[in-house]
């Protein structure tokens, strides 16, 4: 039977699959569902919904070649078709397409998150015929979906990444763990070299799932960061920032700074600056001892306006750290243009520093530069006696690591405190 | 000066601490005062609509730890017609049965923004 897609669309990819079949290429199939748009329909009016039609279909013609094939299919359904040279290629594209529908759309003052999900196959891997290559990525969609939210799968060939159910259950489980506290924050504190005192800490969330037990941050962060769920995240990490002053001026706990990480997929938005405003104002928030990490990848594109809204940090007070520094991609321009206040050196700078004259060389050429530029040194991850030693060298600067503190809860972290 | 009476249900303390601060703070934006009730299950949210004039609008978080946000919405409904309501839920979809309870659906977690935009939608203002 045939599908119910447009009549060209078929005539052309019957086209290009014999072009496909005498090359050595594959031709990817995207059959791709934006889905829960029902609520939708209460905050938007035939208009908005044109209008948000019209902004998908030009963010999705954003990200195509003019040889690729495009149709739209159905409400919030489209199909893409397009030459690959290999299925890994065709999970990068879908990737992308997932990435690119990550910031929330606006429409008159209504913001809400695209989730799509996509069924990818592959001529001749996945099918033979037109029929075989849309059933297959429309079932394989409809496979997707039922797990959770944007994600990806393929025909036969079931990458990893996109179908597990670990994926799928973060994907799916996320906004509930936030609202039922599975999601919790402890403190890593921050040690200063020169005072012996430990002076701040940083503020990790930590997922704790009823069925899989500790999800660590370095999957659970980059999938809320995919799904819109990062910035409810960074809200409620900045509200426990608040909390944790009001505990740690009870306690005549002063001059200690928290600091919150920040992810580019938020700071970048325009909702951004606005919550800030609204938290600083409605929060007990002592924003000069608050300070946002954010990461160097932030600072590969749009410095401008990167730019302008860490100035408008700058107005509450707040501090800047750059986080991870050296693994990534800080030109020194970025560090002169833009106002950041501190520098926290990677743990791989750290890590066996002591026997390591290269790296000791890296971490006093970085410590010179950033005394240069009146920055803050951070330095992560020291774990051994020898890297302490070694770092007492540098009595300015503040080192963070388990040979300090393993990350705390509140309380164990003001009695920590206490007792240096 | 203009004034407006509502009702959060919430069973998460954090959540109407959010909800209370971002609607004082756009009804203070608006110049419109503004009095909030706050109810955690349905059996409190039943007992504040039965003591209480009809509410101008409420926020009824649907999974509630005594029953469904279904109860308070039908029993809000009993008392006046008038009353504006909206669900609160992470999964809007789920709810397609409900619908009709409700001038409006809203999905958790809740961002400033667009809860004050939806907000403002629900009073009409």
């Amino acid at each position: 039977m045939k599908q119910s897609v447009p009549e060209d669309l078929y005539t052309q990819l019957g086209q290009k699959i014999s072009l496909t079949s005498s090359g050595p290429n594959l031709l990817a199939l995207y059959y791709i569902a934006f889905d829960d748009l029902a609520y939708l329909d209460d905050v938007m009016d035939r208009i908005q919904e044109d209008f948000l039609i019209e902004k998908i279909d030009k963010k999705i013609h954003s990200l195509l070649d003019a040889a690729d094939l495009y149709s739209k299919i159905g409400a919030y359904q489209y199909i893409i078709a397009h030459d690959v040279e290999s299925a890994k290629d065709a999970e990068e594209f879908a990737k992308h397409f997932i990435h690119t529908f990550s910031e929330p759309c606006i429409i008159n003052s209504h913001m809400f998150y695209l989730f799509a999900s996509i069924g990818i196959s592959l001529y001749s891997i996945d099918a033979q015929t037109i029929d075989e290559l849309i059933n297959t990525a429309k079932s394989t969609m409809k496979q997707v979906q039922k797990k959770g939210k944007n994600l990806i799968g393929m025909g036969q060939t079931q990458p990893t990444f996109a179908s597990s159910e670990l994926y799928a259950s973060i994907m799916r489980d996320l906004p509930a763990a936030l609202e039922n506290n599975e999601i919790y924050f402890v403190y890593q504190l921050q040690y200063a070299i020169g005072t012996k005192r430990f002076t701040g800490a940083e503020i990790l969330a930590r997922w704790e799932h009823p069925h899989y037990g500790p999800i660590s941050p370095s999957l659970f962060i980059p999938i809320a960061e995919q799904n819109g769920m990062i910035a409810p995240l960074t809200i409620h990490s900045i509200i426990t920032a608040s909390k944790a002053f009001e505990v740690l001026q009870a306690e005549r706990i002063h001059d200690f700074t928290l600091s919150v990480n920040i992810s580019p997929s938020f700071l970048m938005t325009s909702q951004f600056n606005e919550t800030i405003k609204f938290l600083t104002s409605n929060y007990a928030l002592d924003t000069e001892k608050l300070r946002f990490e954010i990461t160097e990848e932030v600072l590969m594109d749009h410095t401008d306006y990167l730019k302008q809204t860490l100035l408008t940090l700058k107005q509450y007070n707040i501090k800047i750290e750059l986080d991870d520094f050296g693994t990534g991609y800080t030109s020194l321009k970025h560090l002169a243009y833009l106002p950041i206040d501190a520098l926290k050196i990677d743990k791989s700078f750290v890590t066996d520093i002591d026997t390591s004259e290269k790296k000791q060389s890296l971490f006093r050429a970085i410590t010179e530069m950033a005394r240069a530029l009146d920055m803050e040194v951070i330095a992560e991850g020291i774990e051994t006696e020898e890297e302490h030693q070694f770092i007492q060298n540098f009595p300015a600067i503040t080192a963070q690591g388990y040979k300090y503190a393993k990350p705390l809860p509140l309380e164990a972290m003001v009695k920590c405190i206490q007792h240096t | 000066m203009e004034s407006r009476r509502i009702l959060l249900v919430d069973d998460v303390e954090f959540n109407i601490e959010f909800e209370d601060k971002v609607i004082q703070s756009f009804m203070k934006e608006k110049k419109i005062d503004i009095q909030i009730d706050t109810a955690t299950c349905v059996e409190e949210a039943l007992d504040k609509i039965a003591e209480n004039p009809p509410y101008d609008a409420m926020i009824i978080d649907m999974n509630l730890p005594d029953g469904s946000g279904v109860e308070i919405a039908k029993a809000a409904l009993k008392k006046s017609e008038e009353t504006r309501l909206a669900a609160l839920t992470i999964y809007p979809s789920m709810y397609e049965n409900e619908r009709a309870f409700f001038d409006l659906f809203l999905r958790k977690p809740i961002m400033p923004h667009s809860y004050k935009a939806n907000f403002a939608h629900l009073l009409r203002i």
